[in-house]
C-alpha cells in the first residue's frame, strides 16, 4: 500500500484524468478504489507523460479567482468519514471556504426550482429555527427552495454549506453568482463535479451531475427536509438517498395535503418523518 | 480502520505560506481555518494542544493531556509509515517562551516522549532554543510579525545535544502559518549542519480565507 504523502495538486490532476476517460463515472471510480483501499487517484495514471494535460488542470485550479481550491481526498484526516455511508462514496471533493462548518451539526433544506410563495415562506421559517437551534443549513444553490434556504441563513447570521452540481468555477443558475461567490468566501461550497470533464461536454452529459450531488449532501448532513416538490422532482433523489444512508428524512405536512402528488405517502411508510411543525424536527433531532 | 497520510504542501497551497518555497518540504494533516468568530468550533484538537499555563488549575486541563495524547497517537500511527525513523532526529521549533518562563510549554516534547513508547529507537532532541521570550503568533494582532532573519537571531543550537544527529533533521510544530519559524529553524540548522536534509511536519496548516467586507443583504434583489 502506498503510504507516502498525499501531494494535493498530483491528485487533482490525477482525478481529471481518470474522469476526462469517456467511460468515467462515480459508480465505476468507486469500485475502483474499493478494489484497490488505500490508493489514490494517481496509482491510476500516467502523468509524466502528459505535461500538457497536467499544465491545463493547474491553470484551471490556481486561475485567479476569488476563491482557491482545495480538496478533501480519503485517507486523509479531513476527509469526512460520513462520504462513506453513501452506496456510491466519493473519493474527491473539491471545497472553497470555512471546512470547519463540515463538523457542525448541518441539515439540508431542498426542493423544487419552482416553489409556490407559501413554499419559499415555509423554507424561511424552517431555515430560521434550525439556525435559532445552531444547525448550519445545507443545500446545492439552485433556484427556488435552495436559494431562499441559503439566503435566510446568511440573513439569520447562521451558518451555510452549497453542495453544488457544477465545479467551484462554474455557476448554475447564472443570477446566483454572487450568492455563491459569498458562500464560497465566507462558508463553504463543495462540490464533487471534476473542472475538466465538465468543460469537454454539454449540457445532456453535464446535467446528470446534478442528482450525483443531491447523494453527497444527503450524505454530508444529518437530515434532509423537504420544502415543496413535484412528482419528478430531482429533490426525490435526495429523499432515497437519505434513507438509504441512514439519515433521517422530513417531510413538510403541506407536501402531504397535495393530492397531486404520491411520493410524500410512499417515503412515509419507508420511514419518513411528517412534519406539522417545527418541534416534530427538534424531537427528532434531539 | 483505514491508513491515515499526511499532505505535502505542494503547489496548489504554497500561496497561503509566505515564506515557503517549493523547495521546502512541509507536511501536515488538518486543515486549520484562521477567521474570526469561527476558531475553536472544530479545531479544539489544536486549541487545547495549545491550552497555555496559567490554565493549569483549571478543569479544562485535562483537555490538553489529551490532546498530547491524541497527538502522539496520530504520530505513532503514521509517521512510520513513510518515514525512515533509524534516519531521524526529530526536533520541535521552540515555543514561543524560553525554557525558564514558567509559561514555557513542552507540548511537543511530550507528544514525541510518547512517541518514544512506541517506537523506542526514536531520536528527538530540544535541539533549537529561543533566547528570549517572543510574542506567540496570535499575539501580533496588526502589528507587523517578526521577519525570518530576526527569529533565527532569537534561536541557538543547544550543544550539549548536537553531536551524532541522524542524515534528515525533521521539524515539529502544531500549525503552519507564514512559515516563518519554520524557515528560521531551518536557516539555523543549515548554517550549522550543511549535510543534514531538513523538513517540517505540523498537525495542522493555516488557510486563509479570502474574506469579503461586503454585506451580503444586497444579495436579495
Amino acid at each position: 500500500m502506498n503510504n507516502q504523502p498525499i501531494e494535493p495538486m498530483k491528485e487533482i490532476v490525477a482525478y481529471e484524468k481518470l474522469w476526462s476517460a469517456e467511460t468515467a463515472s462515480y459508480k465505476r471510480l468507486s469500485e475502483l478504489f474499493m478494489k484497490h483501499p488505500g490508493s489514490r487517484p494517481s496509482d491510476f495514471v500516467n502523468l509524466e507523460g502528459d505535461m500538457q494535460f497536467y499544465q491545463t488542470i493547474k491553470e484551471i485550479v490556481l486561475k485567479d479567482g476569488c476563491f482557491r481550491t482545495n480538496i478533501l481526498i480519503n485517507g486523509t484526516l479531513d476527509y469526512p468519514s460520513k462520504l462513506k455511508d453513501a452506496k456510491v462514496p466519493i473519493e474527491i471533493l473539491y471545497y472553497t471556504g470555512n471546512l470547519d462548518l463540515l463538523s457542525t451539526r448541518s441539515v439540508a433544506i431542498v426542493g423544487t426550482r419552482n416553489p409556490t410563495p407559501e413554499g419559499l415562506i415555509r423554507a424561511s421559517n424552517m431555515v430560521r429555527f434550525l439556525v435559532k437551534d445552531g444547525f448550519t443549513i445545507v443545500s446545492g444553490l439552485a433556484k427556488g427552495i435552495d436559494t431562499q434556504a441559503h439566503k435566510t441563513a446568511l440573513e439569520e447570521k447562521g451558518k451555510t454549506i452549497a453542495v453544488i452540481g457544477t465545479p467551484l468555477d462554474k455557476v448554475y443558475p447564472k443570477e446566483n453568482r454572487k450568492l455563491q461567490d459569498y458562500i464560497a468566501l465566507e462558508h463553504l461550497l463543495i462540490t464533487q463535479v471534476p473542472f475538466y470533464r465538465y468543460r469537454q461536454q454539454g449540457i445532456h452529459g453535464n446535467r446528470l451531475f446534478f442528482p450525483e450531488r443531491n447523494k453527497t449532501m444527503s450524505a454530508l448532513t444529518e437530515a434532509t427536509i423537504i420544502i415543496e416538490a413535484g412528482e419528478t422532482s430531482g429533490t426525490l433523489v435526495q429523499a432515497r438517498a437519505a434513507l438509504q444512508q441512514g439519515r433521517k428524512l422530513f417531510i413538510l405536512d403541506s407536501c402531504f395535503q397535495n393530492k397531486a402528488i404520491t411520493w410524500p405517502e410512499k417515503f412515509l411508510k419507508q420511514g419518513a418523518i411528517r412534519v406539522k411543525e417545527y418541534a416534530d424536527v427538534q424531537k427528532a433531532l434531539k | 480502520m483505514q491508513q491515515i497520510k499526511p499532505l505535502k504542501i505542494d503547489e496548489l497551497l504554497l500561496s497561503d505560506h509566505f515564506y515557503l518555497n517549493p523547495e521546502d518540504d512541509c507536511y501536515y494533516f488538518k486543515e486549520y481555518v484562521a477567521k474570526a468568530g469561527f476558531e475553536n468550533i472544530t479545531n479544539s484538537l489544536i486549541f487545547n494542544f495549545k491550552k497555555k499555563l496559567d490554565k493549569k488549575d483549571l478543569p479544562e486541563w485535562k483537555y490538553k493531556g489529551q490532546a498530547i495524547r491524541e497527538i502522539a497517537e496520530l504520530f505513532s500511527k503514521t509517521l512510520p509509515s513513510f518515514l525512515n525513523l533509524k534516519k531521524i532526529t526529530f526536533v520541535p521549533i521552540p515555543p514561543s517562551k524560553c525554557k525558564q518562563n514558567s509559561l514555557y510549554d513542552d507540548r511537543m516534547v511530550r507528544v514525541l516522549k510518547i512517541f518514544k513508547e512506541n517506537y523506542n529507537k526514536t531520536d528527538f532532541r530540544e535541539l533549537i532554543l529561543t533566547k528570549n521570550d517572543i510574542k506567540a503568533v496570535h499575539e501580533y494582532g496588526e502589528e507587523k510579525r517578526p521577519e525570518i532573519a530576526e527569529l533565527q537571531h532569537n534561536l541557538v543550537v543547544d550543544r550539549s545535544c548536537q553531536d551524532d544527529l541522524k542524515e534528515t533533521i525533521v521539524l515539529l510544530d502544531d500549525v503552519i502559518t507564514t512559515g516563518a519559524h519554520f524557515k528560521a529553524c531551518k536557516n539555523l540548522l543549515q548554517k550549522k549542519f550543511p549535510d543534514k536534509k531538513v523538513i517540517g511536519i505540523f498537525i495542522a496548516r493555516r488557510s486563509i480565507m479570502a474574506g469579503i467586507k461586503d454585506d451580503f443583504t444586497d444579495l436579495r434583489e
